[in-house]
């Protein structure tokens, strides 16, 4: 009986503990979660380049990228620094990244593959095939979802080329490059205003 | 037997506290049909800083963090919206009411994103991967402001008015005249 009375007196003093240092723990990592703010600096332009790029196909997904290590040995349960490994079972350290992204496919219109030979009674227009022009990144569609333990800025960068290469090949299930052609074709079509007989070539 | 039963005690409690976090659904692929013509690519780059002095009373040391990052931005008009009242044709002339150019793409990849300097003193917590997106983000946000300052949309109506009187002259139009949005105003 007195076992069992100290017991719950034990109980009721963890608790006590335990919800006085949660709330000092919010408290302090509250006032440090506010958002920090970068610098004012300069944006430099370092390159101007013309291009001619005819986008016919966009293809927007998002990847799930995850990455867990688990402890190599069990953990004692007879330790309590190691209940804590328990209770996140086993896990020494996790990153999860969510990657939206846009896959465009198009036409990559250089002088020297794109040509338009006109006669009186016909327009023969040689076309580059489609190919696969941007896949288009950017932190602000990048969520770091769970992070847990130390990572490093080239263990993400790692992931992050990961989720890109998933996009690109989940893209290229849908056979894109066809899709494009077929857009192009529509597109050019719809932009040609003559009489003369139209013949439209991929090479 | 006290140990035991203390044991007991405190695994169950802590599994019963065991969170739910399951991965995010994702969203199928989506595809969608467009018509895009890029004239301009702009390679802008920034340093981002970051410094984080000790405001309160329990922080101790500094944090301070420098991150280099480079943008690929392109511009260029949608030939979607080249209406059809938007061309016309009298004769050997055409003429083309250009729609108005505008930003087609916006890339910060991951490859050209590093961090050059990292600080921290004290006892002050390391930058986690998610302070770093945090301030690429802003970082981001910041390029994009800037954009409008830049001749980024003026050049790539430019290029696209040389693209479309070089395409219509090469199908033997003698004349081409492309009245730009800016001319309207």
């Amino acid at each position: 009986m007195n076992n069992q009375k100290r017991l719950i007196i034990n109980l009721v003093i963890l608790t006590v503990v335990g919800t006085l240092g949660y709330f000092a723990y919010t408290w302090i990592s509250g006032s440090a979660d506010e958002e920090l703010k970068i610098q004012e600096t300069e944006n430099n332009i370092q390159s101007i380049r013309t291009i001619a790029e005819i986008s016919t196909v966009n293809y927007r997904d998002e990847v799930v990228i995850d990455s867990v290590e688990y402890y190599d040995t069990p953990a004692n349960i007879y330790n309590p620094l190691d209940w804590y490994r328990k209770y996140n079972r086993d896990v020494k350290r996790r990153l999860t990244l969510i990657i939206k992204g846009d896959i465009r496919y198009g036409l990559d219109v250089a002088d020297e593959n794109f040509s338009v030979e006109s006669t009186e009674d016909s327009l023969k227009i040689v076309l580059p095939e489609p190919t696969l022009l941007d896949v288009i990144l950017s932190p602000n569609r990048t969520e770091v979802y769970k992070e847990e333990g130390t990572w490093n800025d080239n263990e993400r960068k790692q992931m992050e080329m990961k989720g890109k290469k998933k996009l690109i090949s989940n893209a290229e299930k849908f056979k894109l490059k066809e899709k494009a052609r077929e857009n192009a074709l529509e597109l050019l079509n719809s932009m040609i205003k003559t009489n003369k007989k139209i013949s439209i070539r991929f090479e | 037997m006290k140990p035991i039963l203390y044991t007991v005690f405190c695994t169950l409690f802590l599994l019963a506290c065991e969170e739910k976090n399951p991965l995010p659904e994702v969203d199928a692929g989506d595809v969608r049909n467009i018509g895009l013509l890029s004239t301009t690519e702009y390679t802008v780059g920034k340093v981002i800083v970051v410094n984080d002095s000790a405001v309160e009373w329990y922080e101790f040391g500094d944090r301070k963090i420098l991150i280099s990052c480079h943008a690929k931005v392109k511009a260029g008009i949608d030939l979607k919206e080249l209406k059809d009242g938007a061309i016309k044709v009298v004769g050997n002339t055409i003429k083309i009411e250009l729609p108005p150019s505008k930003i087609t793409s916006f890339t910060m990849d991951p490859g050209d994103i590093h961090t050059e300097m990292e600080d921290i003193t004290g006892f002050r917590n390391v930058f986690t991967q998610e302070d770093k997106n945090a301030f690429m983000r802003q970082g981001e946000e910041s390029i994009r402001d800037e954009l409008d300052n830049t001749n980024i949309l003026k050049d790539a109506e430019d290029n696209a008015v040389a693209f479309l009187v070089d395409f219509y002259t090469q199908q033997g139009f003698e004349k081409v005249i492309v009245k730009r949005e800016s001319d309207k105003q």
